[in-house]
């Protein structure tokens, strides 16, 4: 029952989240929107009046990205470099509004204020930081594990094949998934915590997640892995809706824009419906 | 009766004999020959056996001495020439090692010569390289004689493969028996007087022999699986649990072979030749493409350049653990370099199998010189590989064809080249290990190929067909040089096309080939001038200076101007595309010798836009995107990129932080 009460408990607390999901989604809009502009600039730029986007019309032509990289290399360590920066950037904003949407979830009323929502962002920052990097880093572990060791097997030669490798590494690609659902709900229940006690208390957070992930093992798990099972397909779905539409008109450039800010709102939904159902699982 | 059963059974033998023999006529002049015995060793690494060779002198004065490769020499310390060029080293430990030794020689008369072989070193004087043989003949080798040696030697694998050697029980067996270098006689290949034209083993060059007969016996324990640059005569298993097995090729340029228990192996047929490919487990689902990718080269070559004569051709995709094999050539014998499930619109793998396939063209029956010339093997294989691979695969989608994203082969191979930093460090004239600040494999394979791809566009691909179809028909199974190659295309070109191009195209080869200079068009603005009609002041004989205007002549006449500059040293003709904004277009020629030209056009119609060669046909420019220029600007094709990335980044990162 645990189960399907976090479902449909998430829907509910991420419905009357709406407005905390609709400010996470405006703040990062406006990061993106700065970061747009110059990018848009240095490609005119590039380019000059250049028709080699042609090139462009019927996918990605490497040999174009190659010629502007050659031609204009400062542009190029501009994307780079600006994508790190965006990277990061991104990386503390999301952390930082994830405070107020945990917050949010957890006051579960739809008359939730936007000040609320920015200064439990600011409070609950340091710690949702600790928090966030330490799980990730967990992630990586693992990920580590299941490149590294085929690579390792192989490496040392000898009697193993590479079919038996490729088993292997079918095998650890499984293995990953199944256990990725715990690293998140570690992640979301010690945030819960955080939000609803001392937020100060980072590690005895961590600690709890743990106990709480285990706790309500079963129907916490099987939760997480619906959850990321449905926002892995949804965004192959984006990716897939994205790579094939290609405007070809002023209108139709708008029109993708709308779509890509709808489905990234979709997205934060569903996000917040899983913190939303961890919320709803830690108070039962 | 007894006497009668003799001469039966001796008919017999001829009659199997013969049926064994390939081409009934020779296709080659063969002034060189080898029939060996040889057994594998798999737990010392060794290759044991005899060897009987023979060498004709076609040169019109007696010759003093014998020049042989002995390139597993090159494996048998860290300062040996191949060593020292490539900045690595054998191995550490004794197994690593690789080397070839002579145990016994003597002359048909059975005279030892074992007391008159030195080692020599003529690329580089290096005394530490053992990789040429020479041994001083007690007497000369008459004009017209043959001379045969019988020889018993010892081939120690190397144990970390670079084109040849061991990994555990996986063998790759090449460059690894006493083979003659070739003599050449004056004018030969650019030669200035007869002489052995015997080259050490170098980091990035091994191939230039006389096309020759293999009769090789090998014998390897039962469980190996074997597979060589010759045709499968006979096969038996002895009492020893040894497997015996005879192969037979015909005007090859070297012979190699592989053994290992675990190949897999699949048969295929293409018209009269018979296709074996040895592939590791767990590759399965990769044959159907090697086999689809070397067909296609098959065809492709027979249709533009000439036939791939032999009955037999095998390929081998090695394991992992003997990765430092693929990617080699042998003619009738070659390696590629395949990966388990590697996704269908990666072509890198079809890639290789049909750059080695190629080699039996490029260096295998046109026996070019690779120490010298690199670039008539590498580039040219290169080029037709890049032309194979874009016809095939999709034009313009030769390497990667992904629904939204693909790189032709042609652009890769220009893109090696044009984004180079060292791209004007030398022109394609240096011999292999001469090539500075590292630009052989730039510059012999993608400038090579990029320059094939622009005289292509020059002269168009018809003619440049007909150049390669009479580069075969006059020189395979010979050795050409660049000039025989340049004689052929100025000849090729002025019979298709008269003076178009000039009185020949040697202004073409001195740019490129023995050129260093970098080709770049510019399409520097296009301007629309209103035409007015007159105003200004006349004098008059009434009212003296009066302002005039004429207003009949139309407001609506433009002159237009499309400027073009010339801005590296390379001179090409190319062609102009200019588009009006009435919709009509104009191809204007340029022959890209000054440094600008101008396009001019009066009328009511405005340029709108222009290309500078609009088919990219001059591979060489090294810059794509300043050849064209428009006055309207696509602004939705521009932002749509920017657009698409700023969303992934932003979907991107929310889902990294979790
Ligand atoms: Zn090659």
């Amino acid at each position: 029952m645990k189960f399907f009460k976090a479902f449909t408990s998430g829907a509910i607390r991420a419905l009357r989240s709406i407005k905390a999901i609709l400010l996470f989604w405006l703040m990062t809009f406006a990061v993106l929107a700065v970061f747009t502009y110059p990018l848009k600039s240095f490609i005119n730029e590039a380019m000059g009046n250049s028709m080699i986007t042609n090139l462009l019309d019927e996918g990605f032509n490497l040999t174009l990205f190659t010629d502007l990289g050659q031609a204009f290399s400062p542009m190029m360590s501009y994307i780079t470099s600006g994508f790190l920066i965006l990277l990061l950037l991104y990386f503390f904003l999301y952390n930082f509004l994830n405070g107020g949407l945990f917050d949010s979830l957890k006051t579960n009323k739809l008359s939730y204020k936007p000040g609320d929502f920015f200064r439990s962002s600011a409070r609950l920052f340091l710690s949702y930081l600790v928090v966030m990097v330490l799980v990730i880093l967990m992630i990586l572990l693992a990920m580590v594990l299941v490149v590294g060791v085929p690579v390792l097997i192989q490496r040392a030669g000898g009697s193993v094949t590479e079919e038996q490798t490729w088993k292997l590494v079918s095998v650890l690609r499984i293995v990953a998934l199944l256990v990725l659902p715990v690293f998140l709900l570690v992640a979301d229940y010690s945030r819960t915590w955080l939000a609803a006690n001392d937020y100060r208390k980072v590690f005895k957070s961590i600690g709890y997640g743990f106990k709480a992930t285990f706790k309500t093992f079963l129907s916490s798990y099987f939760f997480m892995l619906i959850m990321i099972i449905v926002q892995g397909l949804f965004v192959m779905l984006v990716a897939k809706v994205l790579a094939s539409y290609t405007p070809e008109s002023g209108g139709g450039l708008f029109l993708l824009f709308l779509l890509s800010q709808f489905l990234f709102i979709v997205k934060l939904f569903l996000r917040a419906v899983r913190y939303g159902g961890v919320t709803a699982l830690y108070r039962l | 009766m007894r006497k009668f059963l003799i001469s039966f059974l001796l008919l017999a033998l001829t009659v199997a004999l013969s049926a064994q023999v390939i081409f009934y006529k020779p296709l080659s002049e063969r002034l060189t020959g080898y029939t060996m015995d040889v057994e594998l060793d798999p737990e010392a690494k060794t290759v044991t056996g005899s060897m009987e060779a023979y060498w004709i002198n076609n040169s019109q004065s007696p010759v003093p001495d014998i020049q042989m490769h002995m390139y597993l020499n090159a494996f048998r310390s860290n300062k040996s020439t191949f060593y020292r060029e490539s900045n690595g080293s054998p191995g550490s430990s004794e197994i690593d090692y690789g080397w070839v030794e002579i145990n016994n020689i003597i002359d048909r008369s059975g005279k030892d010569l074992n007391g008159f072989l030195e080692y020599i070193s003529p690329d580089d004087g290096n005394p530490d390289d053992m990789t040429v043989l020479r041994l001083n003949l007690p007497e000369p080798v008459a004009p017209g004689d043959t001379a045969f040696f019988y020889i018993d030697f010892t081939s120690k694998l190397p144990g970390s493969i670079r084109r040849t050697g061991f990994t555990d029980d996986f063998f790759f067996v090449a460059q690894w028996f006493p083979k003659f270098g070739v003599y050449e006689t004056k004018g030969m290949n650019g030669a200035e007087e007869d002489g052995w034209n015997c080259h050490q083993f170098h980091a990035h060059s091994e191939f230039y022999s006389n096309h020759s007969v293999y009769k090789v016996r090998i014998k390897v324990p039962e469980e190996f699986v074997v597979g060589s640059g010759g045709q499968l005569i006979k096969q038996e298993i002895n009492d020893q649990g040894i497997k015996v097995l005879d192969y037979r090729a015909e005007d090859i340029v070297d012979f190699a072979w592989t053994a290992w228990p675990g190949y897999s192996e699949h048969e295929g047929q293409w018209e009269h030749v018979n296709i074996r490919f040895l592939y590791p487990p767990g590759r399965d689902d990769q044959v159907d493409r090697h086999m689809a990718a070397v067909k296609y080269a098959l065809e492709y070559f027979t249709e533009r350049v000439g036939p791939f004569p032999w009955p037999h051709l095998t390929f081998v995709d090695p394991p992992m653990k003997g990765s430092g094999a693929g990617g080699m050539e042998y003619t009738t014998l070659f390696t590629t370099a395949g990966a388990a499930r590697l996704p269908e619109y990666l072509h890198m793998s079809e890639m290789v199998t049909v750059h080695e396939f190629g080699h039996a063209y490029f260096m295998g029956m046109l026996a070019t010189n690779e120490f010298e010339d690199p670039w008539m093997d590498e580039g040219m294989n290169s080029y037709w590989e890049s032309r194979i691979m874009d016809h095939y695969y999709g034009p313009g989608k030769g390497i990667i064809e992904h629904e939204h994203f693909y790189m032709s082969d042609r652009e890769m191979q220009r893109t090696g080249y044009v984004h180079a930093s060292n791209r004007k460090v030398s022109d394609n004239s240096p011999w292999s290990w001469d090539y500075p600040h590292g630009s052989y494999s730039m510059l012999s394979y993608q400038k090579a190929a990029t320059w094939l791809h622009t005289l292509q566009g020059i002269i168009g691909e018809e003619t440049i067909d007909s150049v390669f179809k009479t580069y075969y028909n006059e020189w395979a199974f010979r050795h050409p040089s660049p000039d025989d190659f340049i004689e052929i295309t100025n000849k090729v070109v002025t019979q298709m096309h008269g003076d178009r191009f000039g009185e020949d195209m040697q202004w073409f080869f001195d740019q490129t080939l023995y050129g260093t200079g970098i080709c770049d068009y510019k399409l520097a603005g296009i301007s629309n001038y209103k035409q007015r009609s007159f105003r200004g002041i006349e004098k008059t004989d009434t009212a003296g200076m009066v302002l005039k205007k004429d207003d009949t002549a139309g407001d609506s006449i433009y002159k237009s101007v499309v400027r073009l500059e010339r801005i590296g040293e390379v001179r090409l003709p190319v062609q102009l595309l200019v588009h009006f904004r009435s919709g009509k277009e104009v191809r204007e020629e340029w022959d890209g010798k000054a440094r600008y030209k101008d396009f001019e056009y009066t009328g009511t119609d405005r340029v709108e836009w222009a290309v500078i060669d609009p088919e990219y046909r001059i591979t060489m420019d090294v810059n794509y995107i300043n050849n064209s220029m428009t006055t309207k600007p696509d602004k939705v094709r521009r932002k749509r990129p920017v657009r698409k990335l700023v969303t992934f980044i932003q979907f991107f990162t929310h889902i990294i932080s979790i």
